[in-house]
């Protein structure tokens, strides 16, 4: 992995930790205005390669599997073997799986995005252009034109 | 989406700085699929309500102990300059005792790891909607914002602030007549005359000991000693904004949104 991609991939990883901060600060019977600022780059980020190659298959191969702290990166093939992706999630989904190399994923098209399975467990969800479309989170006011 | 990485990656840096008590658990795909899902359902009721503006309330927490269902009020604007139907709101920065406000997607809104997936839209009427969003192009969304954050925040105090006591020193800045609300001893004062009654919890003392002691993002000290050591915390609640809202505006409408 390059320098450039592992760094992509320790920014996401740390994007997680952010993402579910809130988790621990709102769970109590206090937590009335609870709100943090999330992101959702934790869960079915795309680290490298392109969504396409999950939207055009229907199954996908584990080609590795990267542990990366509390999440993993999944490297998928599709029908061709140059078709790459790899895709950010969680360590314990894909563990409790048993995902390895050469596991098939299946892939299922939602309005939002894309599931990915093995057998009937969900490994990671992947936001297609009407997912992502609703994901953005600046400072108030920022580049407003 | 690498923006929002690194910028997520700024905000984790400045929690942890500050000694927040931060989870680092990834959200899982069921979540992020069922946030998505809700955020989906409610782009589609907006767009199909002909409104302009609605206030968006989302379940963060289980607070059935304070019959309560809605933890978190935003303002979500069909015609946001970042995106149809984005969400205006305050955010606490990962349990610290800071804050700032942010522009989001829905699909944002609805993944900070909630308790239930539903959803609150109230319509205010159409007059009250022009004005809010007249509002939230000038500098009085800044005006009315404080970076002190306490999660049980009192409402007639301007020591903290919490997301739904922005929310509702905005309105009383976008609704109070003739423009008189630029802060927020004003909007208070105008949220008096106007008959806002925040919420009455009944809060023991050991709960409020642990909650000072453990979290960062909660105090008691701009709640009047009487008040505190009684174990009566007034604050702001969804409840008690879409009561005042409905006070003003009879015509204000209300949708819940169910995955």
């Amino acid at each position: 992995m390059s320098y450039v991609r592992l760094l992509m991939t320790v920014v996401g990883l740390v994007a997680a930790c952010a993402a579910s901060a809130q988790g621990l600060s709102t769970h109590g019977s206090l937590a009335l205005s609870n709100a943090s600022a999330a992101s959702l780059a934790g869960s079915g980020y795309i680290v490298t390669g392109s969504i396409e190659i999950i939207a055009a298959s229907a199954e996908l191969t584990v080609q590795s599997v990267q542990a990366a702290g509390e999440s993993v990166v999944i490297v998928l093939r599709g029908a061709s073997e140059a078709a790459v992706v790899s895709v950010l999630t969680s360590a314990q989904l894909v563990g409790n799986a048993s995902v390895a190399v050469g596991t098939l994923v299946q892939v299922m098209g939602e309005s939002t995005g894309y599931a990915l399975y093995v057998g009937r467990s969900l490994i990671a969800f992947v936001p297609g252009n009407v997912g992502r479309a609703l994901i953005h989170q600046s400072y108030h006011g920022a580049g407003w034109k | 989406m690498l923006r929002a990485s690194v910028f997520a990656f700024a905000l984790y840096t400045g929690a942890t700085l500050a000694g927040g008590a931060c989870s680092e658990t990834p959200p899982t795909a069921e979540s992020v699929r069922k946030g998505l899902q809700l955020a989906l359902k409610t782009f589609q009721a907006l767009d199909a309500s002909g409104e302009r503006l609605a206030l968006i309330a989302r379940v963060g927490s289980d607070l059935s102990k304070h019959n309560l269902r809605y933890s978190h009020m935003a303002i979500v604007w069909r015609d946001h300059p970042k995106g149809r139907w984005s969400v205006v709101h305050m955010l606490n920065k990962c349990g610290t005792a800071t804050s700032a406000l942010y522009d989001e997607g829905l699909g944002n809104f609805f993944n900070d790891d909630p308790f239930a997936y539903d959803a609150l839209l109230l319509f205010p009427g159409p007059e009250y909607q022009d004005r809010l969003i007249e509002a939230l192009g000038t500098s009085l969304p800044a005006s009315v914002y404080h970076p002190g954050y306490s999660m049980v925040a009192y409402p007639w105090s301007t020591k903290y602030q919490n997301s739904n006591t922005w929310l509702l020193e905005m309105l009383a800045a976008a609704w109070a007549p003739g423009g008189s609300v630029h802060n927020r001893r004003q909007a208070q004062a105008w949220l008096k005359q106007a008959g806002y009654q925040p919420t009455l919890l009944r809060v023991g003392a050991l709960e409020r000991f642990g909650a000072r002691l453990f979290r960062a993002n909660i105090a008691f000290d701009d709640h009047p000693s009487e008040l505190r050591f009684s174990g009566r915390i007034y604050t702001v609640t969804v409840d008690s904004i879409a009561d005042l809202v409905r006070r003003l505006d009879p015509a204000a409408r209300t949708e819940v949104l169910r995955l």
